[in-house]
């Protein structure tokens, strides 16, 4: 038997979605005697216990605090669990605030460490994580060599959140005595896009060099309304002033954090590009070269001119 | 004292820094001998090899030195390149690559000759490759549409060197997909146009009647198809005049839209469209350069932005127009006058102080800016409307010297890929940490020294 | 008052490049090498810091790696950094980053620096470990991905921001000294010329070994190991083939599909 532990997690009082993801990573790999625990730490951690309670998870630990990120706190925490349970695995999203404080709770129990882990499987009875390498241009399995514990982010997007409802063991910890050296003192929302919100668009109509001309931006302009898109663009347009700068998606553009379908034409993929886009689930590429990069990203390519595939895309919306 | 050519002095620098991405933007402009020692410099390791490989900045010269080597990876470059010369790839197909390779060359715009080699290839994938290259011959693709495979025949169907006769037995063959693109096929035969002109099939009315090279009569006729869009396809072709598409009325919004972008309009219909409820329907006619004056002064006015911002980038927008325009409450409005290069003093002026970054950046483009303005631009704040000044092909020397130094290093290399940039520049972007920036600033010196020779 | 900043030379790959014959890593030759993007950042702060402080601060740079890495070292140090170290041992040659924060703690314990900065990720691996294992090692006080930082040197707390996801910034105080990951854009960084870059090679650079660390070979132990690398499942694109009108047809359909019209 193995102990698993999830360290779920809370932002100003409202559960991380991606701590449902987190627990699912582990009952992939859970065997039928291994005993999976998660542990919330929160003003109110009760509150958690029911979006918690759900298929493979034995036990909801509840640390009772604040809604306060502590990193220093949220280590104490985990220095404590392991101490008192041995576990084989602990896990957490590959969230922000992990970044803060997985890498000094893996040091300070020796523990093995891999982050941004998008699989998991076990080999030879050894636990093997795979997480990318290179921009994304290698997969890298890992493992740890002699390590009893092993401490994973697990990247978001990556697994269906854990579902289902269980009557895990509530369990109470108290706080363990940290020397917390941060102060919460706010928070500042995200700027204002003006007027177009490529941030919050579901639905994202890109178009790049490949448009050619700026009377012709209209015409995608025209079939993205009638798609119901959001027009976005690549650094080309908005610097030749052909689109207003908030169109630009890509690094020193928006993030397309929110769009579920993402249809790039005449986008070659450039990194910078991809930045901001590189993660939707979603991606249609039309490019006349079958070698753009766009393509090694796309769930689904065309290769083709995207003036006709346009024409054609209107008479169907 | 020993007269030193620009040429030589440049080369002399360009060994000393040793720099592979500058002797990559001079080789073109110099001569053999000193190609050879740039030579030196840009392929020295096999990671640089390796890059100059893949680049489609690299000189066609040294691809065609790196194709004489044997090294597969290289090959493979080589072949995705599309800056690869027709010698280098011959030589490549001459060395008996495996099919991806193949496919690779096969593809490739510089192809030409060796298409009908490949046409012959026993990977269906290269033949495949071949039938979408848009160089191949009207041989190649005959012999190829014989093949039975759908996505052969799609490419033969839309190649634009597939003859009559081939069109006429995919016709015949090909499924309605196949059949459509032959319709739209300028090269269809007319006895073909007339089957698909009264096909039930309303796609393949649509792709006749988006055939560029359709008869007059044809054309007349599927501009009154019951079906909007095969109207819609008939409106958009250009094989007649926009004055013979006298009745604008459609009842679809849709294909008012694409009578809005025909030029050529007859004047009546020009101020029917400008009236339209569908907001999409003026903001077309509001581009289109044939609309007087007084309908353009209308749609200044129009309650939507977008028709307004479209009016103020319509080439033949008045003066005055602009310059009311200038005043928009719309910031995007705004932008589309400071872009536009024939714009009024006043109207310029009145966007000198705009705070808004789509306006500020458009300004920096605008060659009518005030010189003492660009300077002000070019040392913006935000690194997106600076970067507008090194598009101004009127920029003054001090503003483009501010860009020199900027700490973002797309201004530098927007800076640097100007053609008119001087000496004094490019001497200093020479030594920039970013390679494409010492790339094009080698090239500008390296040009200017071979018209000084 | 002494500010040490960590910078790591990073490999960048193009879309075709081969592996190693031991499938653990890619073969050299298929390298772009060059300092990690977000250093350029952390150095940025802290000679930010150094200038308004006046001149008795000094910047630090760090970096363990083989000689090869002076290359990144001296970038840093052309920008104004006043020295570097450079820590190698060919047992560093699989070195995560848990392993290279346990060489860096003891060059913090050398250096016993005011402030550490280091980047909130590398361009190549990218595990985001670094810096926080550093901090854990040291007991000092952390924060990740921080995009806006007010420090006057001698000050015993900074105020930050740290970027967290979707936009949202957490304002926060934190303990000094501390170990802060720096990530893009928190400042507009300097360049050095390529003349600056090897000029630079005039200051000077302390070149150590793990035993001048005090560090056995066998001590600096990493927590984790690349069982294998490899390419992920080529274009995983499913392509839509067919004429102009096939292909729109079915990526209508797939619009359709997936936006529920
Ligand atoms: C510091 C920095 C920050 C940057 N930030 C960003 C950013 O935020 N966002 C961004 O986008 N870029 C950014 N860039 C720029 C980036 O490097 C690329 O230059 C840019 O993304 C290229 O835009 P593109 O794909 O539209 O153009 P290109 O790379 O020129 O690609 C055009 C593509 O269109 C295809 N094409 C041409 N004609 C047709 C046709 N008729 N039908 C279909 N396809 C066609 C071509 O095959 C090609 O692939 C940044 C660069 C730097 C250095
Ligand atoms: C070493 C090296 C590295 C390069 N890296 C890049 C790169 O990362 N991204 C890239 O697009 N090109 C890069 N290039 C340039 C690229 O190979 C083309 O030369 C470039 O896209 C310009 O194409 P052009 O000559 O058709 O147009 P140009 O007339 O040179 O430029 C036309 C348009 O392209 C845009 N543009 C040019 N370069 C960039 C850039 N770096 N980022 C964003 N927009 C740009 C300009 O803003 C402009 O709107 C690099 C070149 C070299 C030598
Ligand atoms: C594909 C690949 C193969 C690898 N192979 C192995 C392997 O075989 N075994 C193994 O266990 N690990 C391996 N690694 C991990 C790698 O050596 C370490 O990950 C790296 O030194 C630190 O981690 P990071 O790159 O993820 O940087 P991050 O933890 O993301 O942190 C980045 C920041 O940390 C600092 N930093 C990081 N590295 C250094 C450094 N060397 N010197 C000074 N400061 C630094 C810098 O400030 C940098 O901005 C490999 C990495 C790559 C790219």
């Amino acid at each position: 038997m193995a102990n698993l532990i999830v360290i779920a997690e809370q932002r100003d009082g409202e559960l991380r979605e991606t701590s449902l993801e987190t627990i699912a990573a582990l009952t992939s790999i859970k065997q039928a005697d291994d005993k999976l625990a998660v542990a919330i730490i929160a003003a109110d951690p009760q509150a958690h216990v029911q979006a918690l309670s759900v298929d493979g998870v034995d036990e909801v630990v509840a640390v009772k605090a604040t809604d306060d990120f502590q990193p220093d706190l949220t280590e104490a925490v985990i220095v404590e669990l392991a101490k008192e349970r041995k576990p084989s695995v602990i896990a957490v999203a590959h969230g922000v605030d992990a970044w803060s404080f997985a890498p000094a709770a893996a040091v300070k129990l020796d523990s093995g460490l891999a982050t941004d882990v998008m699989g998991l499987k076990v080999e030879d009875g050894e636990l093997v994580a795979t997480r990318a390498g290179y921009a994304e241009k290698v997969l890298v399995d890992i493992d740890f060599p002699e390590k009893e514990t092993v401490l994973l982010t697990v990247r978001t997007n990556v697994f269906e959140p854990a579902a289902g409802s269980g009557s895990p063991e509530v369990t109470e910890m108290a706080p363990p005595e940290a020397d917390v050296a941060t102060t919460h003192e706010g928070w500042k929302p995200p700027a204002d896009a003006g007027g177009i919100d490529i941030g919050g668009a579901e639905f994202i109509l890109s178009i790049g060099r490949g448009v050619g001309d700026e009377s012709n931006v209209e015409e995608f302009q025209e079939l993205a309304e009638n798609m119901g898109a959001t027009l976005g663009c690549s650094r080309p347009i908005a610097d030749n002033g052909w689109l207003p700068k908030a169109h630009q998606v890509g690094q020193s553009g928006q993030l397309a954090a929110n769009c579920k379908l993402y249809i790039a034409m005449g986008v070659s993929g450039s990194v910078q590009h991809q930045w901001g886009m590189k993660h939707v689930e979603n991606i249609v590429a039309v490019n006349t070269d079958p070698e753009a990069s766009i393509f090694s990203i796309a769930r689904y390519g065309i290769v083709g001119d995207m003036f006709e595939i346009a024409e054609e895309l209107e008479n169907h919306f | 004292m020993a007269f030193v050519s620009a040429a030589d002095a440049l080369i002399s620098r360009l060994v000393a820094l040793g720099d592979p991405y500058a002797a990559l933007g001079a080789y073109d402009h110099m001569g053999d001998e000193e190609r050879a020692m740039l030579q030196d410099i840009a392929l020295g390791t096999r990671r640089q090899r390796l890059i100059v490989a893949a680049a489609p900045y690299a000189p066609a010269g040294l691809l065609e030195l790196l194709s004489r080597e044997a090294d597969a990876a290289l090959v493979l470059r080589l072949a995705k390149n599309p800056a690869t010369p027709a010698d280098a790839l011959a030589r490549l197909l001459a060395g008996n690559p495996p099919a991806r390779v193949r496919r690779y060359i096969a593809a490739h715009a510089h192809a030409g000759e060796l298409l009908t080699q490949l046409a012959q290839d026993n990977s269906i994938e290269v033949r495949r490759a071949v039938s979408g290259n848009a160089v191949a011959t009207t041989e190649i693709v005959a012999a190829l549409a014989i093949e039975d495979d759908g996505l052969i025949a799609r490419n033969v169907a839309a190649a634009p060197n597939a003859d009559a006769a081939t069109l006429q037995q995919l016709w015949h063959v090909g499924d309605a997909w196949v059949r459509a693109d032959v319709a739209a096929h300028p090269g269809c035969p007319p006895e073909i146009l007339s089957q698909a002109e009264t096909s039930d099939d309303a796609l393949i009315r649509r792709k006749c009647a988006s055939n560029p090279a359709l008869p007059e009569a044809m054309l007349m006729r599927l501009l009154e198809d019951p079906d909007e869009q095969v109207r819609g396809a008939a409106v958009r072709n250009t094989a007649i005049s926009g004055e013979q598409l006298d009745d604008a009325d459609d009842p679809s919004a849709k294909v008012r839209r694409l009578f809005a972008r025909r030029t050529r309009l007859l004047e009546a219909v020009i101020a029917r469209l400008a009236a339209d409820p569908d907001d999409w329907v003026r903001r077309w006619i509001a581009r289109n350069s044939d609309v007087p004056a007084e309908l353009l002064e209308q749609l200044a006015k129009d309650p939507a932005a977008a028709v307004r911002r479209s009016v103020a980038r319509n080439p033949a927008c008045p003066p005055d127009i602009l310059s009311a325009l200038a005043a928009d409450p719309e910031s995007w409005v705004r932008a589309g006058v400071a872009l536009c290069e024939d714009a009024p003093d006043k109207a310029i002026a009145a966007l000198l102080d705009d705070g808004d970054r789509d306006v500020l950046g458009a300004l920096g483009r605008n060659p009518r800016t005030p010189p003492e303005q660009l300077l002000v631009i070019a040392r913006h704040q935000d690194k997106d409307v600076r970067r507008s000044v090194a598009f101004n092909r009127a920029a003054p020397q001090e503003a483009l010297a501010v860009l020199a130094d900027d700490t973002y290093p797309l201004n530098r290399a927007t800076l640097a890929s100007r053609k008119d940039l001087t000496a004094l520049l490019a001497e200093r972007l020479l030594e920039d940490p970013e390679p494409q920036v010492r790339f094009a600033a080698a090239a500008n010196l390296a040009r200017t020294a071979a018209t000084q020779t | 008052m002494k500010i040490l900043v960590t910078v790591k030379q990073v490999a960048a790959l193009d879309d075709e490049f081969e592996l190693r014959d031991d499938g653990r890593d890619v073969d050299e030759d298929f390298f772009e090498e060059d300092l990690n993007e977000f250093d350029h950042y952390s150095v940025e702060e802290a000679l930010l810091i150094k200038e308004a402080a006046g001149d008795d601060a000094e910047v630090v740079i760090v970096t363990v790696g083989n000689e090869d890495t002076d290359d990144a070292l001296r970038t840093a140090l052309a920008k104004g950094a006043d020295r570097g170290i450079r820590i190698w041992d060919e047992s560093l040659a699989d070195a995560d980053g848990i392993a290279v924060a346990k060489v860096l703690a003891k060059v913090v314990e050398r250096e016993k620096p005011d402030m550490v900065f280091t980047g909130a990720q590398s361009a190549d691996f990218g595990s985001a470990v670094t810096g926080m294992a550093l901090a854990g090692l040291l007991g000092w006080p952390h924060a990740a991905v921080v995009c806006n930082l007010e420090y006057s040197p001698g000050s015993d707390t900074a105020t930050l921001r740290r970027e967290l996801e979707g936009g949202l910034e957490e304002i926060m105080t934190v303990r000094c000294p501390a170990v802060l990951s720096i990530q893009l854009g928190i400042n507009e960084p300097r360049y050095a010329s390529l003349r600056g870059i090897k000029q630079a090679k005039q200051k000077p650079v302390d070149e150590l070994t793990l035993d001048d660390l005090g560090l056995a070979a066998d001590g600096v132990t990493s927590a984790s190991r690349v069982r294998r690398m490899y390419a992920p499942e080529k274009g995983q694109a499913e392509l839509i083939t067919g004429s102009a009108a096939e292909q729109a047809t079915r990526l209508a359909e797939i619009i359709k599909e997936l936006r529920g019209m």
